[in-house]
């Protein structure tokens, strides 16, 4: 009863007319932003992060929400148009997506796509209203020790998760790590790693990095390919699924919720792996698993209504614990400081109407975006057409505005370039940015929780131990570690014996 | 060998000890009282281990060799060139001159770069930098920055 309360309470928030006109701003940006290849959500929410200073806490961060989740749903339509993901969350429904449109079908892909994201999102949205709660309470009595242990447990699964090399992924947490000590000590105020440059006793921004890594490396890494990518043309009819496609997709969007709603929750999770492992899920428990990458609607279903449920309880990590799980979140962790608030298990009590509001608010976006995505797919379709010799130089400035705003410091655009050329280079070296992003977002805290542990157990390491939660949690690290070892041992030993 | 996982190696080993060396300088403490130091060092020490790991491991496997120019083969890595020397050129000078004359220098190369019509990057340069400015600077009150002369 209490949970329904409260959800009527975030209802109210919600419709508030500033906040729907926000809602439907942020759900409009949002996919247009999915839409366009060359910028994901992560560098979309940094870049338009200052449209929301002049916006109250609660607004800002349901505008930005609108534009997490507005991502999610654009992205489908360049992977079954043109066969470019708009995101790294679609990239996977270019398989069957891009084969269905070819064949006639691109108003079904679509339509199931929409569809399927609107019914995981729900079930997602629900799922987090009802554990919020109880999960908050439960992170009140936390201690220094068992925030260790979990963000211990995210950097696990960072590198467990990581959809390249592990060591790779392991190295790029280090750097994050390392990025994250740049500024004043926590503890002692006395500046590190700043070589007396002002401008770094702050510490960087998340802000400044995410737009780099994500938004300028993406446009430079477009700018190097030669030709560009052709828009199918297709006429994009019945877009809403017949009964035929319902009774092929309904299990797929199913499993791709289930999967989706886990591993949001996960830190290092998120839509972009959730919607590989659907993907491989789905494939798997086909009974014609030749049909997937040659136009099998299943194949569009559940990655897309897996990276859409990943998308609504991925808020569930950084509402009730303050701990981003994946980087886009890690980059709306950023944007809750900027407004003055800190989320975590008090966000709750202190700010009921942020807390609910963005609840209620995701519910109301989740209808506009359905509504917003059948009738206008036209629309983004033009969209598409927007040639790259405009589209990149505007990117650019973009970046630009958006790395200034932030602290109206030009320091922060020199910050904002020389990450987006270390992001250039890391994709052509095969290293993933996120691990780096995360880390640093969480390195910060990980640190002061250990420092504050060794100075309450008088530096004995036995305080992780004693403590169940803490305890409890290093043991699923234990266990993931040791997993990941013997994996990788049987790997080698599979390629040994082939090769023999 | 993927002359890639050792160029990157070497480079992460050089900046983990440098870091090393500077957080030492900021004193390591003892567990019991950690000091500033502790958290880099011990970071930068886990870094050298996981590029020494890579190293080996590049060296161990016998796969077909990827050098560093085949990065670039067959991309318009010049393009880039030209952009990262235009926004190194637009930082340096957008202190000095402000961000309307800076912005539009910058968006005239960047159109052009991308095989637009001098002309039509002179216009559309001078309109993303109207636009722009008048919707941060008078609609969202977000200041840009101004030259040295206050403009």
């Amino acid at each position: 009863m209490e949970a329904l309360n409260s959800l009527l309470y975030g209802f109210s928030v919600a419709f508030e007319f500033h906040n729907l006109i926000l809602v439907f701003a942020g759900c409009l940006l949002g996919t247009l932003i999915g839409v366009l290849p060359g910028i994901g959500p992560v560098g979309a929410i940094s870049i338009l992060l200052p449209l929301t200073f002049q916006l109250p806490p609660a607004g800002a961060i349901i505008m930005l929400a609108g534009i997490y989740n507005g991502a999610m749903y654009g992205g489908s339509t360049t992977s079954i148009l043109i066969n470019v993901p708009g995101e790294a969350a679609s990239v996977v429904t270019c398989l069957d997506g891009y084969q269905m449109a070819r064949q006639g079908q691109a108003g079904a892909a679509l339509g199931i796509a929409v569809f399927g994201s609107f019914i995981a999102a729900t079930i997602g949205l629900i799922g987090l209203q009802l554990m919020a709660v109880p999960l908050s309470s439960l992170a009140l009595k936390f201690g220094p020790p068992e925030y260790c242990a979990i963000i211990l447990l995210g950097f696990t699964f960072i590198v467990y998760l990581a959809q390249r090399s592990a060591v790779k992924a392991a190295i790029m947490t280090l750097v994050g790590l390392i990025l994250g000590t740049i500024g004043l000590d926590p503890i002692t105020s006395q500046p590190r790693m700043t070589f007396g440059i002002i401008n770094l006793y702050e510490g960087l921004h998340v802000a400044p990095l995410a737009i780099g890594l994500f938004g300028l490396a993406e446009v430079l890494n477009n700018l190097e390919k030669s030709a560009p990518e052709k828009l199918l043309k297709v006429k994009i009819k019945n877009l809403f699924p017949r009964k035929l496609h319902w009774l092929k997709a309904r299990w797929a969007i199913l499993r791709g919720t289930i999967i989706g709603f886990f591993m949001g929750i996960l830190p290092g999770g998120g839509p972009v792996l959730s919607s590989f492992i659907s993907y491989g899920v789905e494939k798997r428990v086909s009974k014609n698993p030749e049909m997937f990458g040659n136009g099998a609607i299943e194949g569009v279903a559940a990655p897309e209504s897996a990276n859409n449920a990943a998308a609504s309880t991925s808020f569930i990590p950084l509402l009730t614990l303050g701990i981003p799980p994946n980087v886009v979140l890690a980059v709306l962790f950023g944007a809750f400081l900027i407004h003055g608030i800190t989320p975590g298990p008090l966000l709750i009590k202190e700010h009921p109407e942020i807390f609910w509001g963005i609840i209620g608010s995701l519910y109301i976006g989740n209808i506009m975006l359905l509504v917003i995505n059948l009738p206008l797919i036209p629309l983004w379709v033009q969209v598409l057409r927007i040639p790259d010799r405009i589209l990149y130089p505007l990117i650019i400035l973009f970046c630009i505005i958006g790395a200034f705003s932030i602290n109206n410091n030009i320091f922060d655009i020199a910050v904002m370039f020389i990450f987006g050329i270390a992001g250039y280079l890391l994709r052509k070296f095969e290293y993933e940015p996120a691990p780096l992003i995360l880390a640093f977002v969480l390195g910060p805290m990980f640190e002061v929780n250990l420092r504050r542990s060794l100075l309450m157990s008088q530096g004995s390491f036995t305080i992780f131990t004693a403590r169940p939660i803490a305890l409890s949690v290093l043991i699923i690290c234990f266990i993931i570690i040791i997993f990941f070892i013997y994996q990788s041992r049987k790997k080698t030993l599979d390629k040994y014996y082939k090769q023999l | 060998m993927d002359k890639r996982n050792v160029f990157s190696s070497v480079f992460f080993i050089l900046i983990a000890a440098f870091v090393l060396v500077t957080s030492t300088g900021l004193g390591i403490g003892q567990l019991n009282n950690p000091r500033p130091g502790l958290f880099p060092f011990t970071a930068s020490i886990c870094l050298i281990v996981f590029c020494v790991a890579l190293l080996v491991d590049n060296f161990r496997h016998k796969n077909s060799l990827i050098t560093l120019a085949g990065l670039w083969q067959d991309s318009n890595w010049r393009k880039n060139i030209i952009v990262i020397a235009a926004l190194i050129i637009y930082t340096i000078f957008l202190a000095v001159i402000g961000y309307i004359p800076a912005t539009f220098a910058l968006m005239i190369v960047l159109f052009i770069i991308e095989g637009m019509k001098t002309w039509l990057a002179i216009a559309n340069s001078a309109l993303a930098v109207t636009v722009s400015y008048a919707l941060f600077q008078y609609i969202l009150k977000i200041p840009l920055p101004r030259s040295i002369w206050g403009l």
